[in-house]
C-alpha cells in the first residue's frame, strides 16, 4: 500500500510539532477538544501508521491509569468547591449546592483527564510511528544535535537489554550473600552504577579506537530532509487545535 | 562547552539506568496508587518516586560539576526515555528541561563552588517547587485544591531530597572514592595520582 503515513514524516519535524500542540493544549480546558486530538490521534494511528495493535496497548495503559489518577484527583479535591466527604455531610441541608458542586468537580475532574489524553495521544502517536535512530539522526541534521551526543545516546539505548540482564545479576548475587537488596536499594544502586560508568568508558574507548572523533563533517548512511508535506501536516494538526480553542471556547 | 564522548557516554549510559530504575520503582509503586485511589489520591502515588526522575541530571551534575550539565543531562535523558517509549513523547523533553533547570538554579547561584548537602537540599527543594509550577500550568494542577496541591508537594520534596541530596551525595562521594570517578572534577584532589 502506498498511502501516506505519518511514519514517513521527519521526525524532528514531527517531535516539534507534538510540542507546541502540548503547549497550545496547555493554554485550554475545553473538554471537547481535548477529547478530539485524543480521538484524532488513535485515527491517524489506526488508518495512517503501521502501528502493531500489541504494542499500543503496552504503551497506552500506563496512560490511561495516570488519567484515571487524575481524574480521580479532580473529582475529589478542584479547588474552589466542597470535597466529597464535606459535600456528603451537607447533603440533606443543601442538595442543590452540592449536585452543583458535584458537577463541577465531574467538570474539572474531566478536563484534567482529557488533557492527559489528549498529551498521551500524540505522545503515543509519536512513540509508535518513530524509529528511534532515524530520529536522533533528524535531530542531529535538522535541529544541530552533535554527532558525539547522537551516538552516545544511540550507544546508551542499546544498552539497556544488557543493563536490565546485569540489574538481575547483581540482585542475585546480594541475595546469594543473604543481603536483602530490592531495586531500590543504594546497594544496588551502587554496584549498577560503578558497571554503568566503565562501561561508558570501555564503550567511548572502543568508538574512539574505531575513528570516531564526534567531528561535525563526518559522511551519513542516510540523511533526514524536511519535505513540503511535514510542514503541511504540522500546520494542519497546530491551526486545527488553534482553530479549536476560537471555535469552542 | 567541549564536551568529552567520554562524559556523554556516562551520563546516557546513568539517565538509561536511573530510567529502568525508575521503571522498576513506579511498578513496585502500583501499589501507592491502588492504595490512595478510594480517596482520590491516586496520583500522588507517583509522587515518592520524582526523586529518582530528577536523579539524571543531579548526579551528573554532582560528578561533573560543570555549568550546564544538570539540564544537558536531563534533555539527554529525557530524549532516550522518548526512545524508550514513554506515553507523553517528545513532551517529557519540556519537563526534562524544568527539572535539570530546577535543580542547577541553586547550584548555579552559588556558581558551582559549593556541592556540601545544604545546596544539594536546596536544589532538590527548588527542582521540586519548579516541576510542581509546571505541572500546575501543563498538567493543569490549578484546578486541584491547594492543600492537596502542598500535600504533593510535601512528598515531591521529601523524596527529592532522600535521592537527590543523600543518595546521590552518598553514592558520588563513595564512587569517587573507589576510583570510579577518577577524571571528574569530583575526584580532583581525592585520589592525587602522581602518574595520573
Amino acid at each position: 500500500m502506498s498511502r501516506i503515513k505519518v511514519e514517513k514524516l521527519n521526525p524532528s519535524v514531527k517531535a516539534i510539532t507534538v510540542l507546541l500542540a502540548a503547549i497550545l493544549i496547555s493554554f485550554q480546558y475545553i473538554t471537547v477538544l481535548n477529547t478530539a486530538i485524543f480521538v484524532m490521534s488513535l485515527l491517524v494511528l489506526l488508518f495512517f501508521s503501521n502501528a502493531k495493535p500489541k504494542r499500543f496497548i503496552a504503551i497506552f495503559i500506563p496512560a490511561l491509569i495516570a488519567a484515571f489518577g487524575i481524574f480521580l484527583l479532580g473529582l475529589y479535591y478542584a479547588r474552589g468547591n466542597t470535597t466529597v466527604t464535606e459535600s456528603l455531610g451537607s447533603l440533606s441541608t443543601d442538595p442543590y449546592a452540592v449536585r452543583a458542586a458535584m458537577m463541577n468537580n465531574l467538570s474539572t475532574a474531566l478536563q484534567l483527564s482529557t488533557r492527559l489524553l489528549a498529551y498521551a495521544g500524540l505522545g503515543i502517536m509519536f512513540a509508535l510511528t518513530t524509529d528511534g535512530e532515524e530520529f536522533i539522526s533528524s535531530l542531529v541534521h535538522q535541529c544541530g544535535l552533535s554527532p558525539k551526543f547522537a551516538y552516545g545516546i544511540i550507544a546508551a539505548v542499546n544498552l539497556m537489554p544488557k543493563m536490565l540482564d546485569e540489574l538481575k545479576t547483581v540482585k542475585l548475587a546480594f541475595k546469594a550473600r543473604g543481603i536483602k537488596a530490592g531495586t531500590l536499594s543504594p546497594k544496588v544502586l551502587f554496584t549498577m552504577l560503578v558497571n554503568s560508568i566503565r562501561w561508558s568508558e570501555s564503550l567511548a574507548l572502543a568508538m574512539e579506537s574505531k575513528g570516531f572523533t564526534g567531528d561535525r563533517n563526518r559522511t551519513y548512511y542516510s540523511v533526514t530532509k524536511v519535505r513540503w508535506y511535514d510542514i503541511a501536516c504540522s500546520a494542519v494538526l497546530l491551526g486545527g487545535i488553534v482553530a479549536g480553542m476560537i471555535l469552542l471556547r | 562547552m567541549n564536551w568529552k564522548l567520554k562524559d556523554v557516554l556516562m551520563i546516557a549510559v546513568c539517565a538509561v539506568l536511573f530510567g529502568v530504575i525508575f521503571l522498576g520503582a513506579t511498578y513496585a509503586g502500583g501499589m501507592f496508587y491502588g492504595v490512595l485511589a478510594p480517596v482520590g489520591m491516586a496520583s500522588l502515588g507517583y509522587e515518592p518516586f520524582y526523586g529518582i526522575y530528577f536523579l539524571g541530571g543531579a548526579f551528573a551534575l554532582y560528578v561533573m560539576r560543570k555549568p550546564g550539565t544538570g539540564i544537558i543531562a536531563e534533555i539527554l535523558a529525557a530524549i532516550i526515555e522518548t526512545l524508550l517509549g514513554n506515553f507523553f513523547g517528545p513532551i517529557i523533553i519540556l519537563s526534562g528541561l524544568v527539572q535539570g533547570l530546577g535543580f542547577e538554579l541553586v547550584i548555579a547561584l552559588k556558581k558551582y563552588k559549593k556541592w556540601d548537602i545544604v545546596t544539594l537540599i536546596e536544589a532538590s527543594i527548588c527542582c521540586s517547587i519548579m516541576t510542581l509550577i509546571y505541572n500546575l500550568i501543563v498538567s493543569g494542577y490549578n484546578k486541584i485544591a491547594v492543600p492537596v496541591l502542598l500535600l504533593m508537594l510535601a512528598v515531591r520534596i521529601v523524596s527529592a531530597i532522600v535521592f537527590d541530596a543523600f543518595i546521590n551525595k552518598a553514592v558520588g562521594d563513595r564512587l569517587a572514592k573507589a576510583g570510579v570517578l577518577n577524571g571528574y572534577e569530583i575526584s580532583r584532589g581525592l585520589n592525587d595520582d602522581p602518574e595520573d
